[in-house]
């Protein structure tokens, strides 16, 4: 693939390689390690934990949730936080970024994902244009293909809007497992920068073809759903400790630390996109994207423990 | 893995639970004590179902639909729902539907109010509903300031609804004006079951024994 990489996002990448690097010794919960951050296309980098806004971000008008969800937003960026993942099937979230940034600013580090979903009609510039405005942002970093609803319309659009400037990358999305030999087939077929899918501890089967192909194509992969929609960190936290050795081998404290590191620690993984709405959660989460990652030995120790659970 | 089976009930509710408190919380903060008339019509519709009453007491139904299908969905479940405005519109054809057959309640088969099972069963449910659900529902949610009320939200509006058409309806006319409450109680116990609600089957279990209770009467009744 050939990619150029923008003068604003380079300069946002390097603000944000700035700001993390000031913040990180303030940070009270994190890891001695630095911030990991991984490259995506045209040469960036992003820190390894993005935040992810389904469902905890669909809060409407209500003015005391806007601010809640607002204090998860400053907390993520205080904490070195760069992509933020949202979509027009995820309600009033985009209005609740924009809320965000009306009030904290745009921070260097931001980098914006939103998606396009059908019916796409002719309607893909228009979608973006209507979540720019949600946003208050003059454009987006990575624009994706919300669960491949009218990709090959869509993808047409964005490679061109692309090339034009007016977005940084273009990526595809699916959950669940869904449609994984679509996925692999725009993968090989298309140029497209970033690929977004579940991978968990619990859910991996990526591991057997996507994620080797995006490693050999260059392709940036965002895992979501990391806790499994929250039931499974939930469980964990509510039923079992961590083990001794996890934190003997990778320093970790808890079970935010267990599953997020477990994830990105993955060589073909960019960014894993967790969704709170707790300023102490989303704190927890950003620690775990501090070294050391386990290596890996210890993943397949991990894997081996959850499943013994 | 490409078919429905896949999805998981919360995949369909796009808003965590402490959102959706928060917005039964906003409702009762704004409309408070609108509360109090609202239980006091639809003690009233049941009193004169009671009473024999019917006309009046179908078209004091009526309004308790109106207002929580515009406060309720239109205007504030509308802004975490893309679903929610159907099911406005559906509280409101319900508002129609009941007008209409209070209109016509001369002319269509309705039921001399009895001391008999489904009279007792109709009239505990709906009293349950109207007065005991603002209590029940802070099982369900974090607390009175949650609280449910007839006619400003849609679970004890439609649980008290069904209670007193049971009271005063029969036949056709009777599945067809609780066609609307039942498929909302469906709706709204799933609701709370994917967002792992306390008290989640309540809705289901009241509209399940109250179409039992017909089901039951509609049998004993062909029997003879």
């Amino acid at each position: 693939m050939s990619h150029r990489l923008s003068r604003r996002t380079a300069l946002k990448l390097l603000g944000a390689g700035i700001a993390a690097a000031w913040l990180t010794p303030h940070l009270s919960l994190a890891n001695s390690g630095a911030l990991l951050r991984k490259s995506i296309p045209d040469g960036g980098h992003l820190p390894v934990i993005g935040l992810g806004t389904w469902r905890t971000f669909n809060v409407g008008r209500d003015p005391q949730l806007l601010d809640a969800r607002t204090e998860v937003v400053r907390a993520f960026f205080e904490h070195g936080g760069g992509l933020v993942d949202s979509s027009p099937m995820y309600g009033s979230a985009p209005d609740v970024m924009g809320y965000a940034l009306d009030k904290l600013g745009t921070p260097d580090s931001l980098y914006t994902a939103e998606k396009v979903w059908s019916p796409a009609g002719g309607s893909t510039r228009e979608q973006i244009a209507d979540l720019a405005d949600r946003w208050g942002v003059d454009r987006f970093d990575l624009v994706q293909v919300h669960n491949l609803t009218d990709w090959r319309e869509h993808l047409d659009v964005l490679q061109q809007m692309k090339a034009d400037g007016e977005i940084a990358h273009v990526g595809i999305t699916t959950s669940h497992g869904r449609r994984h030999d679509q996925i692999e087939l725009i993968m090989r077929e298309h140029d497209i920068d970033f690929v977004q899918l579940t991978y968990n501890i619990t859910h991996r089967q990526v591991e057997d073809r996507l994620l080797p192909l995006a490693k050999e194509k260059g392709i940036a992969v965002i895992a979501n759903r990391p806790y499994d929609g929250g039931g499974l960190i939930k469980n964990l936290k509510r039923r079992h400790e961590v083990p001794e050795w996890a934190t003997e081998e990778f320093d970790c404290r808890n079970w935010a630390d267990f599953l997020l590191k477990f994830i990105v620690s993955h060589p073909a993984l960019t960014c894993a996109i967790p969704a709170t709405t707790s300023v102490e959660h989303v704190i927890e989460n950003m620690a775990a994207g501090h070294e050391p990652m386990p290596t890996q030995a210890t993943r397949e120790r991990m894997i081996r423990h959850i499943a013994s659970l | 893995m490409n078919g429905w089976q896949t999805y998981r009930l919360e995949d369909f509710i796009p808003f965590t639970p402490d959102i959706y408190w928060r917005l039964l919380e906003r409702i009762n903060e704004t409309f408070w004590p609108l509360h109090i008339l609202a239980v006091a019509i639809g003690l009233a519709a049941l009193l004169l179902a009671l009473r024999g009453n019917k006309r009046i007491a179908l078209a004091l139904l009526a309004p308790a639909w109106l207002t929580s299908g515009i406060i309720f969905h239109l205007t504030y479940y509308a802004e975490l729902n893309w679903a929610a405005p159907w099911f406005g519109w559906a509280f409101i054809a319900q508002t129609a539907l009941l007008l209409a057959v209070a209109f016509f309640a001369g002319s269509i088969k309705t039921r001399e109010p009895s001391r008999g099972l489904s009279t007792w069963i109709g009239t505990t449910v709906a009293m349950v509903s109207l007065l005991g659900y603002p209590l029940i529902s802070t099982t369900i949610g974090p607390g009175l300031s949650h609280a449910e009320t007839y006619g400003l939200h849609p679970d004890p509006t439609a649980i008290a609804t069904v209670g007193v058409l049971l009271i005063i309806l029969r036949g056709p006319t009777l599945w067809l004006t609780m066609l609307i409450p039942i498929l909302w109680c469906v709706i709204g116990s799933l609701t709370l079951i994917a967002m792992d609600a306390t008290g989640a089957l309540i809705p289901l279990a009241a509209v399940t024994i109250i179409a039992g209770t017909s089901v039951a009467r509609s049998i004993k009744s062909a029997a003879k």
